[in-house]
């Protein structure tokens, strides 16, 4: 059960990953960059389908939801720090594993650099700094760090009114989208849908197996390199199954649209990556989740870690991206001053 | 990919095997630094950027001319700027 349903969870996720092109970084970042909001109403779907769901099924007796301590200093530095590497590593954790998938090979370098960057802080020689910065808690009158406690929401009504306060704006809003023009592969509507039901399917296949969380690609990741390198099992579970099935998915999606081609980048975009990802791993175990983890499944708990560390993902994406915007301005500007040097009269392409 | 498109193009920007956010961070530069009326060509390596990019620069004011797939990962989108 636990191979097999996190195998398929793992490809039907790949596929709609790749076929939506669902890249949290490119949500995130849009804030900052661009107009168009797609990604983020995909990203808001996703959790209007969780935040509905987990309250259901938690009400319902079939979840009892695991909730971060408020390690507030962990939350806003791993944050910030994955915020910044995903940037560098052209993409999100769940966008890097997919694109690996796909065969492009600047993420297959993120991922490896995900990879250790995890390692070294999960257990290994950096773990000093991870257990630093968990050292201080914020207690939420002794209860789970989420919305509802820190608001004091106890009774089953309360909690709901919250639930609606959140969720009928983001309706609102997500009614109001523009059509969305120069669509190639699936519209936000069906991707945030998609993945926000698998999301969702994630938590109750997780709950069978006495696992009380629902997506996440940071503790699957470092579970299974930990599993594969010493063959400690101890932290292997139906996400890190997942995380086998995503690349394969996006794989078999990038093949069926003839998009599954490898593909180098260039030698200073391939190390940038690299060290984009090993930025990434550093600041999602700091930080005890990354983009999906903290922003899709912690989110939708309404855990206040979780809601810090993505607000600080933001910030560390908006503060990368200004300075790559900057820094190919300069660029950019220094090749058409040599330009006009060398030849006032010549091509300008 | 079509010569007349080719020679229709004020400005070729290869970005084929760039990712985001430096698809659309390059393709925005080579705008700014192109006069309005002129027209960019942009070659894209992957279905993210050929769909995000023009969607972008066209909430940007510019006119998305047309978005081709000449092969199965390579995307041209040609814009003129505003």
């Amino acid at each position: 059960m636990i191979v097999a349903g996190g195998i398929s969870l793992g490809l039907l996720l790949g596929y709609a990953l790749q076929r939506g092109g669902y890249c949290m970084n490119t949500a995130f970042r849009s804030f900052y960059l661009e107009k168009d909001r797609s990604l983020v109403r995909a990203w808001a779907l996703v959790l209007l389908i969780n935040v509905i769901g987990v309250a259901l099924l938690t009400d319902l007796g079939v979840l009892l939801p695991e909730v971060a301590p408020f390690f507030w200093p962990a939350a806003i530095v791993g944050g910030f720090v994955f915020g910044m590497g995903m940037v560098l590593a052209g993409g999100c954790a769940s966008g890097t594993y997919y694109r690996c998938g796909r065969g492009m090979l600047g993420s297959i370098a993120a991922l490896v650099g995900f990879v250790i960057g995890t390692a070294l802080i999960d257990g290994g020689a950096l773990v000093e700094i991870q257990q630093q910065l968990r050292g201080t808690t914020i207690d939420v009158s002794g209860r789970e760090a989420t919305l509802f406690n820190v608001l004091g929401l106890e009774s089953t009504a309360a909690r709901w009114l919250l639930i609606a306060g959140i969720t009928i704006p983001a309706i609102a809003w997500l009614s109001r989208a523009p059509k969305q023009r120069f669509l190639i592969g699936w519209s936000w509507r069906k991707t945030g849908a998609a993945v926000g039901v698998l999301a969702l399917a994630t938590w109750v296949i997780s709950a069978m197996q006495g696992r009380d969380f629902g997506l996440s690609f940071t503790q699957p990741t470092v579970a299974l390199t930990r599993f594969l390198v010493t063959g400690d099992s101890a932290g292997i579970s139906v996400a890190s199954f997942i995380v086998i099935g995503v690349p394969v998915g996006a794989f078999l999606a990038a093949k069926a649209a003839g998009e599954a081609i490898l593909r180098m980048p260039d030698p200073g975009r391939f190390v940038r990556q690299f060290g984009g990802g090993a930025t990434m791993g550093l600041g999602a175990s700091i930080a005890g989740g990354c983009n999906i983890g903290h922003s899709i499944t912690g989110v939708s708990t309404l855990g206040i870690t979780a809601i810090t560390s993505t607000a600080f993902i933001m910030l560390g994406c908006w503060v990368m991206t200004g300075i790559v915007y900057r820094s190919e301005r300069r660029k950019m500007e220094a090749e058409v001053a040599a330009m006009r040097a060398a030849a006032p009269q010549g091509e300008t392409s | 990919m079509s010569d007349q498109k080719e020679q229709k193009a004020d400005r070729t920007v290869d970005l084929l095997s760039e990712v985001c956010p430096y698809t659309f961070v390059k393709s925005k530069l080579e705008l700014e630094q192109m006069e309005s009326g002129q027209v960019l060509q942009i070659h894209l390596g992957n279905s993210e950027s050929a769909s995000n990019v023009p969607r972008s620069v066209d909430l940007e004011g510019h006119e998305v001319l047309s978005v081709d797939q000449t092969e199965p990962s390579h995307w041209v989108v040609t814009v003129r700027r505003a």
